[in-house]
């Protein structure tokens, strides 16, 4: 009988010891923690600040400029998908992965950082935060035309977000810019400044409110077909805005495969797209353009400045600015000899960029550099320039959208599109709100 | 844990009883008075047995009053009973089948008589796995059980097999049921959802190479016997993990009294099972005009060109000539030799079973090679009358060498750089020219250099893996009072698993070269305690058994992506521009308290209720803690007086039912806001499961989650039950089994796709209820059965509907991702239906008629309409014995109806011109059937539009990424799965010599597809891998094999 009550004692014991682990909280609470996470309250505004823009640099030289330059004819599609987009057939469904990208990627991050950066009173990562934010509305919209933004990136809170008006969101992009401005301006009480995390401007404040501008007078310019009055707006933002290349807003990407620039990784991967065959190469081999063999080599069909694996994607320019300039001043006195000196050196402040042998600058600005006598075709003129320098930007598209330069003849069809589809995943999950579209309408607000 | 141990040996140590012995010695003989050798003689309700002799004869040492129990291959087992005083017991056994107190292992290990069973159970020996025998042993399962339904992922040498029960349950991946081995559950998958991206093991298909899956380690020799618990209520007891029911295996031991050692050896050969019917007329080119820089069959009439000369891929000026056996030549002949050798034996109180067992295959794609070393110990002691413990383990090592990359999207799939070689490519030319002698530099086959040669694939860029694992565990078990029993096992199952990928430099799409290595850590540590009390009270039996469980599931990864390759085909991390290593976790802990109460009445109505408490890790701490409970009943109605008097033919007849409602917990990490390390990784395409996006030249990034945590989650719940008979007529020659079931699973743990502009792409919540009813049927019957024939007929059929019941909130549809390359191809889980393809199909007037483009005479399409369901409406299985004396035949069909499957693999062969179809209308006018618009009249009017080129119609209707509806196929096939041809030598022969058993066999597996709708590809073969929720999608999957061979078997 004693064995019996010591072997009960000790089965009992058993039973007690096992039931005592599942009552310790420990037990669940260290298994459910994932050691290789973060603490939420350990997140600085650095490590989303670096997420941030190369998921917008990677959205914007990667499917952005696929789709526009397709359109645009800067680029050919010889197979698959993109052998559709060249003769644009688009479905919903080929826009559902950059529309992602934008909102999750870029957007939703931004505002977590913008969150983090409010709550710290970190205002130099507050007022970028509002930047970025500013330039990828700014991009979409001008793909898209009305998108959710006021109730959009809410969370659980708001599964069904509303379309906000594209002429509202103009408004809402210049509001956010003013407050980054106002940010960036006042002293940052949380003492946190941005570094090297900063890819675009090493953190320096002064170079962020230029590109600030910059957006503004993207944004007027957009507007300033007949409106004189936005065509003065924007020339005011670019007194304001980049004053040399050292300010242009360029994301440069890295020297490995997997950091690859996104059109890079795009032709390694894949021979879908051509650039040799493009109605881009055309022109630029009729006007002996000395960028030409810059951008590609036209022999064996390879992107060059733009497709190296450390190539820059870039946002906004000086030159563009330039050729803003000159279109504002067009577009608002008609000055056509003040239009040309900005003309000049938007095309000078180009090749300087990509590196064009002096002399074919002065051999090429010879040729090219005069504008007529209109104001309709100086226009024009500048424009054409304007598409060189903003070659695989999206804004190229958003430029033929305004002027109608260059002229486009479609493979099918005799519609060029005017915007881009929304994404599938709109249409099956937030039904209600998604407003029917197709490539040719409506049109973005700007677009007349 | 390690205080568990130090108690358990306490309880060994504290142990000591002795008691009255005697000898019982007899001999067993069958009803003509032959002796029946090696008959297994034990003492009932004990573990305590001893084998006969060959010449039937036996000594056993027992105490008291005993009952011998006695049982022999094809005779019916039969109950001794010998008084305290006897000593001697013959023994006379009937031919027939194991008795009806035949015992089921069920949840946890428990032993069950299978009488008293309220649920479907099948169990099979080990002898049906090793019949023509799969490597894997999920895919030996195939076509054997009803309502089991298991596919095969890939032609890939040691590639996954996933299995079904019962119909798909769940909308996220985890839709395999639980692998259960002496008791101890191991990983069949794992998958590890975490930081900088998500690293699966053994699910089969990830970064397109199939890996196999990891249930595949066992090897079948070692195998007792299966039993697949298929529902709720059977495997109530294990709860949330065996939501999808569970395949418990039970290892062979040493017999008692004898030595035995057993061998078992196969070579087997391997051809391709069905390669693309291809089209021998036409050479590559576009529009008749023939082009190197497309790999099609788009070029001239090759019979037309005869008179002129054109550069093949290496440059020189040919003739043209078509290979019709250009991509047969391009595969070996497989060989693999599969060898086990095991010793067993024991004695009065111990037994032991060592077994060593390899399998070395080489595949019929060049350069694969699977080579599987097992080794396997159980040894069990009986220290005295009340403790006993019993160990096993079983280390494994698993190699592969050639998994080829499969799907789309990777200029390194081998399938379409294969099948899509021109007819005109003499495929020896090709073998002995894909690498210029002199630069070491690729030689293409298109100009553009788009495509790679498939024997630099095979050649250069080997996937493979390297799996050491170690399976144990370790019961003790104390019997302290006749009606009370203590028992404790401890298990792990400890891996690890490197995989790599490499990639030569000079590779289409990866000039620079690159690597990836990934080293996967896993480990489950299982402790189940049990506490058993029986107790009989006058004509009622009871069985209270009372348990605790702990469950540590833990594992790690890391990932290391290297490109930029400087030296060539040295793979190290020195050697590589950029290295980007990732590291993955994930560990999750459950534990349980259950009960289970059994009662039976008069042996033959039983009632059993369990019951369950979990505590999850995994789920918010508020809802962490769930209870679930079951009951089930079983009635043998043939031993009522009235039914055996009225129903003599009936000699067995059993009704069963139970409930069961299971609650299941979430995979790890749901329920907190992550922020993930950013690496980078071309990611073309996303989805909800990837968080990762390139970015650039960087310092240390962080990016928030892509799905929405949800703090609120409750455990998912599964409420089923079942009714069903079993019954055998005729004494026994025919047996029968049906079952129905109905099992709803709500709350459903899955991320719901929110839309992208609430900046996530999914938010994790429970929702959604699946509903799965249906019946089984198995049928065995003796047609013919003589003293030296039988011949044995079986059938199970499977029928199952899925019903989506309820999905989140209003949502209609909720959409699987099928990654890229497809033209808008979904998978979609539709209220009130099932799991459906859906995609672009033809576009149809109202009458039905198809409706053709007016200017270029090809067919309109409309997008994401549904096509058909991925799951078969039924499956079943026809096996078949015959015995003539030592003769032995036998087969195996496996049969499925409904579901349909597009190929991708279909699809770029019809695009690209290659395949018989496309031959059809090249050389004339061709008016496609159909309708079109009549402009003046708004009206459909029959079409007279001739198609331009067919080179149009087949690439823009057939073509993967441009139509869905041209390459969907009903999925229903007939498969002869087995065939084996046996000799077993005659004992008389054998008698003097030390060979006490010998059988020779011819055997076949996989050996003809009878009947399939699908045209050149095997009709089994999946792109989502062996966890995937998906099914119905093939795209470019390595072709599979049909396998004949030699068998012998020897035992010692």
């Amino acid at each position: 009988m004693k064995r019996y009550n010591k072997i009960t004692t000790i089965a009992l014991a058993v039973v007690m010891l096992l039931t005592g682990i599942s009552c310790s909280k420990s037990f669940f609470t260290d298994a459910n923690k994932n050691p290789n996470a973060p603490d939420p309250g350990s997140i600085v505004p650095g490590v989303m600040l670096s997420t941030v823009e190369g998921a917008l640099a990677y959205m914007q030289g990667g499917d952005l400029s696929r789709y526009t330059s397709l359109i645009t004819q800067q680029t050919v599609g010889t197979a698959r998908q993109a052998q559709g987009y060249y003769s644009y057939t688009f479905t919903s469904v080929d826009f559902d992965n950059v529309w992602a990208n934008i909102y999750t990627a870029v957007l939703q991050n931004n505002v977590t950082m913008m969150q983090i950066a409010d709550a710290g009173g970190y205002n130099r990562y507050s007022g970028i935060a509002r930047i970025l934010m500013a330039y990828t509305l700014q991009i979409s919209v001008d793909a898209w035309g009305s998108i959710p933004y006021s109730d959009a990136l809410k969370g659980s809170s708001m599964f069904q977000a509303k379309y906000d008006t594209d002429q509202g969101l103009y408004d809402s992009i210049v509001n956010l810019i003013d407050a980054g401005i106002t940010l960036l301006n006042n002293p940052d009480p949380g003492n946190l400044i941005p570094g090297a995390e900063d890819v675009l401007y090493g953190g320096v404040a002064a170079k962020w409110i230029k590109f600030a501008h910059a957006i503004k007078a993207r944004v007027y310019i957009h507007q300033s077909k007949g409106n004189a009055t936005m065509a003065n707006n924007a020339l005011a933002e670019l007194d304001l805005a980049f004053t040399s290349n050292a300010d242009n807003a360029t994301y440069i990407f890295g020297n490995t495969e997997t950091s690859a620039n996104p059109w890079y990784q795009f032709n390694q991967q894949r021979t879908d797209i051509g650039f040799a065959g493009s109605t881009f190469t055309a022109r630029l081999t009729a006007a002996n353009d000395p960028r030409l063999p810059i951008f590609m080599d036209t022999g064996d069909d390879l992107l060059l400045f733009y497709g190296n694996i450390n190539s820059p994607v870039e946002l906004i320019n000086y030159d563009e600015l330039l050729f803003m300039r000159a279109e504002a001043i067009l577009r608002s006195s008609g000055n056509i000899a003040s239009a040309q000196t900005f003309y000049r050196q938007g095309i000078r402040r180009n090749m300087e960029k990509l590196g064009v042998a002096p002399a074919d600058t002065v051999a090429y600005l010879a040729a090219n550099g005069t504008l007529p006598g209109t104001v309709s075709a100086a226009i024009n003129k500048v424009a054409h320039e304007e598409f060189t320098a903003l070659y695989l930007n999206p804004e190229a598209w958003a430029l033929w959208r305004r002027t109608g330069v260059p002229a486009i003849s479609p493979v099918t069809g005799s519609n060029v599109p005017r915007r881009l589809l929304y994404p599938q995943t709109e249409y099956s999950y937030n039904e209600s709100n998604t407003p029917s579209a197709t490539l040719f309408s409506p049109k973005v607000f700007w677009d007349n | 844990m390690r205080k568990i141990l130090v108690l358990i040996a306490v309880l060994t140590l504290s142990v000591a009883s002795i008691a009255q012995t005697r000898v019982i010695t007899g001999k067993v003989t069958d009803d003509k008075g032959d002796p029946v050798a090696y008959a297994s003689v034990k003492i009932k309700n004990t573990t305590r047995g001893v084998s006969a002799d060959q010449d039937g004869n036996f000594r056993i040492e027992a105490e008291g009053r005993t009952t011998l129990v006695i049982s022999a291959a094809n005779f019916a087992e039969k109950e001794v009973v010998v008084e305290a005083g006897e000593s001697v017991a013959n023994v006379i056994l009937l031919p027939g089948r194991p008795s009806l107190e035949e015992v089921i292992v069920t949840a946890i290990g428990i032993r069950r008589a299978e009488k008293s069973l309220g649920y479907a159970t099948a169990k099979l020996a080990g002898n049906e796995l090793l019949k023509a025998r799969d490597p894997n042993l999920v895919s030996a399962l195939s076509g054997k059980v009803a309502g089991v339904r298991v596919t095969g992922q890939s032609g890939t040498l040691g590639g996954s097999s996933r299995i079904i029960i019962r119909g798909t349950s769940s909308f996220d991946g985890d839709v395999q049921p639980i692998f259960v081995i002496d008791g101890m559950p191991i990983f069949n998958t794992y998958t590890i959802g975490t930081t900088g991206g998500t690293a699966t093991g053994g699910t089969g298909v990830r970064n397109n190479v199939d890996f196999g899956n990891r249930a595949g380690d066992i090897n079948p020799d070692d195998i007792e016997s299966v039993t697949v618990l298929k529902g709720a209520s059977a495997t109530a007891l294990y709860g949330a993990r065996a939501k999808n029911g569970a395949i418990v295996i039970t290892t062979k031991r040493g017999k008692k009294g004898s030595v035995a050692i057993d061998i078992n050896s196969s070579v087997r050969m391997e051809k391709p099972l069905k390669l693309p019917d291809f089209q021998n007329e036409y050479a590559q080119g576009t529009y008749g005009a023939y082009d190197l820089k497309f790999t099609n069959g788009w070029g001239p009439k090759i019979s037309e060109v005869q008179d002129l000369t054109f550069p093949d891929f290496k440059g020189d000026m040919v003739k043209l000539q078509a290979y019709p056996d250009n991509v047969r030549d391009f595969f070996d002949t497989g060989l693999s030799f599969d060898n086990s050798v095991s010793f067993a034996g024991g004695g009065d109180n111990s037994d032991y079973r060592l077994s060593v067992s390899s399998l070395n295959q080489k595949g019929i794609i060049p350069g694969s090679k699977l080579d599987r070393y097992t080794i396997t110990f159980n040894s069990g002691r009986e220290f005295n009358e009340k403790l006993s413990s019993r160990f096993s383990a079983s280390y494994i090592k698993t190699k592969g060498v050639g998994r080829s990359s499969q799907a789309s999207n990777n200029a390194n799939i081998l399938t379409s750089s294969l099948y899509l070689i021109p007819r005109t490519v003499d495929m020896e030319k090709l073998r002995n020219n894909y690498e210029d002698p002199v630069t070491g530099q690729q030689i293409f086959l298109s100009t553009d250099k788009s495509g790679n040669n498939p024997f630099w694939i095979t050649k250069y860029n080997k996937n493979g893996n390297d799996v050491d694992r170690i399976v144990g565990n370790f019961t003790m078990t104390y019997k302290p009072l006749k009606w009370l029993t203590f028992a404790n096992t401890l298990g792990a199952d400890v891996s690890t698993e490197t995989r790599f990928y490499q990639v030569r430099k000079g590779t289409a799409g990866y000039l620079d070269g690159e690597f990836t290595n990934t080293d996967i850590f896993a480990r489950q540590i299982n402790n189940d305690f049990l506490v058993t009390a029986e107790k009989s009270v006058s004509d009622f039996d009871f069985k209270l058994i009372v348990g605790h469980n702990i469950n540590d599931r833990e594992i790690r990864g890391t990932n290391v992506l290297a490109t930029g390759i400087t030296i060539d085909q040295l793979y190290t991390y020195s050697n590589a521009a950029s290295k980007d290593p990732t590291n993955q976790y994930s560990r999750q802990r459950l534990i349980g308290v259950f009960g289970d109460l059994g009662v039976s009445y008069k042996n033959f109505a039983f009632l059993n209720l369990t019951g369950r408490n979990d505590w999850s890790s995994t789920l918010p701490l508020a809802n962490r803690s769930y209870f679930y409970p079951s009951v089930s009943g079983s009635l043998i109605f043939t031993e009522l007086e009235a039914i055996k008097e009225h129903l003599p033919w009936l000699n067995y007849g059993k009704l069963r039912a139970s409930w069961a409602s299971v609650g299941s917990d979430a995979p790890p990490y749901q329920t907190i806001f992550q922020f993930t390390p950013v690496t980078t990784v071309f990611i073309q395409y996303i989805s909800a499961n990837a968080t990762i996006f390139p970015f650039a030249p960087m310092n240390t990034a962080f990016s928030g989650p892509r799905t929405l945590p949800n703090t609120t989650l409750v455990p998912q719940r599964q409420n089923s039950y079942e009714v069903g008979t079993d019954l055998r007529f005729l004494n026994s020659r025919i047996i029968a089994g049906f079952t129905y079931y109905n099992n709803l699973t709500k709350d459903q743990l899955i991320g719901i796709t929110v839309p992208a502009s609430t900046g996530y792409f999914a938010q994790f919540l429970n929702a959604g209820s699946i509903r799965n009813k249906g019946i089984e049927v198995d049928v065995t019957g003796t047609i013919v059965k003589t003293r030296d024939i039988t011949w044995e007929v079986g059938v199970n059929f499977a029928h199952n509907k899925q019903t989506v019941e309820e999905l989140f909130g209003t949502l209609q549809e909720y959409g699987f991702p099928t990654g890229s390359g497809y033209s808008g191809l979904f998978i979609k889980a539709t209220k009130g239906g099932q799991f459906g393809i859906y995609g672009s199909v033809w576009s149809r007037d109202p009458d039905g008629n198809i409706i053709i483009d007016g200017t270029s005479g090809l067919r309109k399409t409309v997008a994401d309409k549904r096509i058909g369901n991925v799951f078969p409406d039924w499956t079943g299985g026809i096996n078949t014995n015959f015995h003539y004396k030592g003769f032995g035949l036998s087969g195996l069909v496996d049969v499925r109806k409904g579901g349909v499957i597009f190929s991708g693999t279909v699809a770029n062969l019809r695009s690209s011109g290659l395949v018989k179809e496309t031959l059809e209308n090249r050389d004339r006018v061709f008016i496609d059937k159909g309708v079109v618009l009549d402009a003046a009249t708004n009206k459909y009017i029959p079409n007279t539009v001739p198609v331009q080129s067919m080179q149009d119609f087949w690439q823009t209707l057939y073509g993967a990424t441009t139509n869905t509806e041209g390459t969907v196929f009903d999925g229903s096939f007939a498969k002869l799965r087995e065939v084996r041809v046996s000799y077993a030598l005659p004992s008389s022969i054998l008698k003097k010599g030390i060979i006490k058993s010998c059988e020779i066999a011819l055997e076949g597996r996989n050996l003809w597809i009878i009947k399939s709708y699908i045209p050149h590809i095997d009709p089994e073969q999946n792109f989502f891998g062996a966890t995937g929720v998906g099914e119905g999608v093939e795209f470019n999957s390595v072709p599979t094999a049909r396998s004949f061979g030699v068998n012998v078997r020897l035992g010692l």
